[in-house]
């Protein structure tokens, strides 16, 4: 093990690396500052760039991107009451009241100190956790696969998103999405409506950008176009006191960053789930819950430890199975999948060192985050005033281009534009887009392991569940969509006034956006 | 832009019973025991039901038919909006001739200039983004884009 993680090492520390983990970085920074910008449209406007370079820099640079990205939508949340990113939208309140008190730098410090702590934390866990999971992965064969995928699936759409029907029929598109093309175990062309390029499939990174960066144009065409005026910063020191914080609530830093590796770790929920969780259950654990909301630092040390938190969580399932934890894992498996990298337990055993290369990335990128995460607030003035006309079609531009990039083709901008006005239409309308992202990248994965399982049991069903960690997994599954089912179905019948509460509403997404 | 659930749910039902329709048709040439129609099968009953699940709880919900927002009332925010679609559709028909420089200052242009951009700032900034871009993906990471008109001019 120590080999690999030498050979880690030299992988990371090259110049070209280092400089694309800056670049990258960078980018999260400011695109992760602006709001109506966020953290999946950074990556997804920065992958057809990684589609040239090799595996590690790439998975490298989705790492920092992401964790920079997710640090950075707090500062407009502390400036100008507007989060830069969803996941930033938990404390929003408490982090502007703080600055209007005078205290930004604190509110900043904080945000900046523990999102490094929790993202540490959960690079800890996953570099502890993943590799005995992964050991215990390797008795897994296609039947344990393709239950595991479903039941992520599953989990992603009824729990990720906290709608499950939306969820599930969100699911049930991009699925189908999937089966478009010649990539299926018979060959044969299914939904190609005799178009040549679909033949190989829709292309999975002009999806991704129509996703996330077209349907975000979209949604700042049709919405308020209001700029807010950025206040004159007039910060004090950002990392005076945050040792004294620490000290004082130990117990939101390790609730929050615990709780956000977890909801990390299940599927499809991701950054901003895990900021209201941990910032409810700080409230619930805190001695002076009425203080939340004015402006009190207790919510912003959980849950900003949680959203990072949450980031290095998502790559234990993505790295152990393939099945990504967030939005972020998803594209990144995705990219993995594009190169030759299909990630599970075989990496482990065969290529450690690219593994053990993450881990490091995740490291680098978490204490790259103080100074570079400084320096963004000090210019945060500068990069918030940026006039969004100006923008929002350069934005454009380079979405068309990514698409373009991928496979040299046009026709891969217009599934992008397909792809991002479905995506706005569904968000319009309540449905999380996260399932239908992992139905995309996951239902070759279940039609390949159902395929493989039929062909080793001679089509007999109950080959699906012979096996003893395959019929665990199928009961968590079926046990899973009895409970949403069951529950659907007493709250159709019994009657009762539906209500949704404030968090329920406001939690409203899946993976971080 | 809302639409009702109901009719949401209502155009996904049809969408899951189209998806049932084509995947009968898919023939198995292989000795595989599920064929290539298997899997769209389940996926269009699953589609059918939960669409369907949803057109019935949401027959009642005091919801308008349709919503659209601040946007449709104005013909320049209309304008606006529809010019993301549209300016790609005519991008993408349009790149090869015209080529990638032309044609993607003349979309950052209309685009600048129809949210309130000024139109000489608004054409200076298109070229000078559209080159950085340019510049980025042809010579920085090899990306062939078309060059069109400037054909004579490439570099």
């Amino acid at each position: 093990m120590f080999d690999a993680y030498l050979q880690a090492v030299a992988l990371i520390f090259q110049p070209s690396v280092l400089m694309t983990i800056l670049i990258a970085s960078v980018f999260g920074l400011v695109v992760g500052c602006i709001p109506g910008l966020t953290a999946t449209m950074a990556i997804a406007l920065f992958v057809p760039m990684t589609f040239y370079m090799d595996p590690i820099p790439a998975v490298g640079a989705i790492v920092a991107l992401s964790a920079m990205a997710i640090f950075a939508g707090d500062i407009p949340g502390c400036l100008l009451r507007i989060p830069g990113t969803p996941a930033s939208a938990a404390y929003v309140d408490d982090a502007y009241e703080m600055s209007r008190k005078g205290q930004a730098e604190m509110a900043l410090g904080i945000c900046l100190v523990f999102s490094v702590i929790g993202g540490l934390f959960g690079t800890a866990v996953m570099m502890l956790a993943a590799p005995a999971i992964a050991e215990f992965a390797l008795s897994f064969g296609s039947v344990e696969f393709f239950w595991m995928a479903v039941l992520g699936l599953i989990a992603a759409a009824f729990i990720g998103t906290g709608r499950p029907l939306k969820g599930a029929i969100s699911l049930v598109i991009g699925l189908s999405i999937s089966l478009i093309g010649m990539n299926n175990p018979t060959g044969l062309p299914r939904f190609t409506f005799g178009v040549p390029d679909l033949l190989s499939g829709v292309s999975l990174i002009p999806v991704m950008v129509g996703m996330f960066a077209v349907s975000e144009v979209l949604r700042y065409m049709t919405g308020s176009q209001r700029q807010a005026a950025v206040p004159k910063l007039n910060l004090g020191p950002i990392f005076a006191g945050m040792w004294r914080l620490a000290v004082k609530y130990p117990g939101h830093v390790i609730r929050g960053s615990v709780l956000g590796t977890v909801i990390g770790i299940q599927p499809g929920s991701g950054a901003d789930m895990a900021a209201w969780m941990a910032y409810a259950t700080a409230k619930k654990t805190s001695k002076e819950p009425e203080k939340f909301g004015t402006g009190h630092p207790e919510g912003l040390i959980a849950a900003g430890a949680a959203n990072n938190a949450s980031l290095a969580g998502a790559w234990i399932p993505a790295l152990v199975f393939g099945i990504p934890g967030d939005s972020v894992t998803a594209i990144a498996i995705g990219v993995l999948m594009m190169k030759g990298m299909d990630p599970g337990p075989a990496i482990f055993l065969n290529a450690p060192q690219n593994i053990y290369a993450v881990f490091l990335v995740f490291v680098l990128a978490n204490l790259l985050m103080l100074p570079l995460g400084w320096a963004m607030i000090k210019a945060s003035t500068r990069v918030l005033s940026i006039p969004k006309n100006v923008l929002m079609p350069i934005i454009l531009l380079m979405a068309i281009v990514g698409a373009y990039a991928a496979n040299n083709t046009f026709f891969d901008v217009t599934i992008m534009l397909v792809a991002g006005v479905i995506a706005f239409l569904m968000e319009e309308n309540g449905f999380p887009i996260a399932p239908a992202l992992l139905g995309i990248i996951l239902g070759p994965m279940i039609e390949d392991n159902f395929v493989n399982s039929m062909i080793k049991s001679d089509g007999n069903l109950i080959g699906l569940i012979d096996r003893p960690i395959a019929a665990v997994l199928a009961t968590i599954t079926v046990a899973i969509i009895a409970w949403f089912v069951l529950g659907g179905l007493r709250s159709a019948l019994l009657p009762r006034k539906t209500q949704t509460t404030n968090e329920d509403s406001r939690a409203s997404n899946h993976g971080i956006r | 832009m809302k639409i009702h659930d109901s009719l949401f749910g209502g155009l996904l039902l049809l969408v899951g019973i189209a998806m049932w329709l084509a995947s009968d048709n898919l023939p198995n040439p292989t000795m595989q025991p599920y064929g290539p129609g298997f899997f769209p099968k389940i996926l269009a009953v699953l589609l059918v039901v939960t669409s369907a699940v949803l057109v019935v709880k949401s027959i009642g919900a005091a919801q308008p038919l349709f919503t659209l927002d601040q946007w449709a009332r104005s013909p320049r925010s209309v304008l606006r909006v529809l010019l993301v679609p549209i300016g790609i559709i005519l991008f993408v028909m349009f790149v090869g001739p015209v080529g990638f420089i032309p044609g993607s200052v003349a979309l950052l242009f209309a685009m600048f200039v129809v949210d309130d951009v000024r139109p000489l700032p608004a054409l200076g900034i298109a070229i000078a983004v559209v080159l950085i871009v340019h510049s980025i993906f042809y010579l920085g990471l090899s990306v062939q884009l078309p060059w069109g008109l400037l054909q004579p001019v490439r570099w």
